[in-house]
């Protein structure tokens, strides 16, 4: 099965398909209670390499998926980003989702903004979509720092509770943020908005 | 009392409006994200000329209830921002502050700078005893900058202002006049 993972580069990140030497940073990544605070989900080893092979095979049979995403200088394992399209229902859907999840310890450089800003250049640029979305826990503070910093707007009216969580439950509640294609013409100032 | 402005920071000048600032006001007075969490904008360039006009006016009369200054970056002679101080409360010497910042200057820290400057000025040249801001919860960008500064958060009110279609929650930060004091030691 040939596999075309659009390779992506930004100034200090690759965002690629995966490897074999991915499976230990990933499984690693996956069992870092700070990492997983606020997704409210833990993967053992065997889900968490099952769920390789299912990103592997992802970009093949829907055009989007998950990237791994790996720091250039040093060549190092730094999380994933992701874009698919939401799966459940709700009432935004259906819509398409940016996602991240990155190594505890590269935290605080950027990485994710970084990467994620790519991964909306290509939704907008290359997949033509018109709207990209992006939800977490209400909780999620500093995911939600990264949406405000890539130029997504929440309204509080689009709040909605997560349905793989049972009533009550601290992660239930979610923001949505949402980020729309910019026009390519310039407004009246001469202020280029894309 | 004296103008206690402009202000000298060290990347930056608070200092009076000019007309001539209108499009380096609008530049981000346009922008949906830079409002997203206020009660005004995104303005268009009639509501911002109209709003300049006003300052322009106001800064005509001394003293005033309220003051407004536009942040210049000194390194680009350049508007990046503004900001407002107002006596809300005269007997009990409280001032409530303000403050927008053009997108492409967030996370550098001048929203910092210049309210840091702002504050200094409502304890050291008007003596006040407490200063208060408020903020959208979800405008996380700014209640940081108010942590920054050493403000606390003294609340949250439920659903206290309709802005933007929907009923929102905001959080309360206010700093003291001796909080400041071992705050800048």
């Amino acid at each position: 099965m040939a596999i075309c993972v659009p390779i992506i580069e930004t100034p200090r990140l690759i965002l690629r398909g995966w490897r074999d030497e991915d499976i230990e940073p990933w499984v690693a990544m996956n069992s870092d209670p700070r990492v997983m605070e606020f997704l409210g989900i833990s993967y053992s080893r065997a889900e968490a390499e099952a769920k390789i092979s299912e990103m592997r095979a992802a970009f093949a049979r829907d055009e989007d998926g998950w990237w791994a995403v790996e720091i250039k200088e040093g060549g190092r394992f730094a999380g994933r980003v992701a874009l698919h399209a939401v799966p459940f229902k709700a009432h935004f859907t259906p819509a398409t989702e940016l996602g991240w999840r990155f190594v505890f310890e590269e935290w605080g450089k950027g990485y994710a903004t970084e990467a994620a800003a790519a991964v909306i250049n290509f939704a907008f640029k290359v997949r033509n979509y018109d709207e990209v979305v992006a939800i977490t826990s209400v909780l999620n503070l500093r995911s939600q720092r990264v949406m405000q910093r890539l130029g997504m707007t929440c309204n509080p009216a689009d709040d909605f509770d997560a349905p793989n969580f049972e009533e009550g439950h601290r992660l239930r509640p979610r923001v949505l943020y949402r980020l729309r294609r910019p026009a390519p013409e310039v407004d009246s100032l001469g202020k280029n908005r894309a | 009392m004296e103008r206690w402005f402009p202000i000298r920071t060290a990347r930056l000048l608070l200092r009076e409006f000019r007309a001539s600032d209108e499009f380096d006001v609008h530049e981000y007075a346009s922008d949906p994200i830079v409002s997203q969490f206020d009660e005004w904008g995104p303005n268009t360039p009639e509501k911002t000329s109209e709003r300049l006009a006003r300052h322009l006016r106001e800064q005509e009369r001394w003293p005033r209830q309220e003051v407004d200054l536009a942040v210049e970056l000194l390194s680009e002679q350049k508007i990046i921002g503004s900001t407002s101080v107002w006596m809300s409360d005269e007997k009990n010497r409280t001032a409530g502050f303000g403050y927008t910042f053009n997108q492409r200057y967030w996370n550098q820290g001048f929203a910092t700078e210049a309210t840091r400057a702002l504050l200094n000025s409502c304890f050291q040249s008007f003596e006040m005893h407490r200063v208060w801001a408020s903020c959208d919860v979800r405008n996380i960008g700014s209640w940081r900058v108010m942590e920054k500064l050493g403000m606390r958060r003294e609340g949250m009110f439920l659903r206290d202002k309709f802005q933007k279609g929907v009923w929102r929650d905001s959080y309360l930060y206010a700093i003291l006049a001796d909080e400041w004091q071992s705050a800048c030691r």
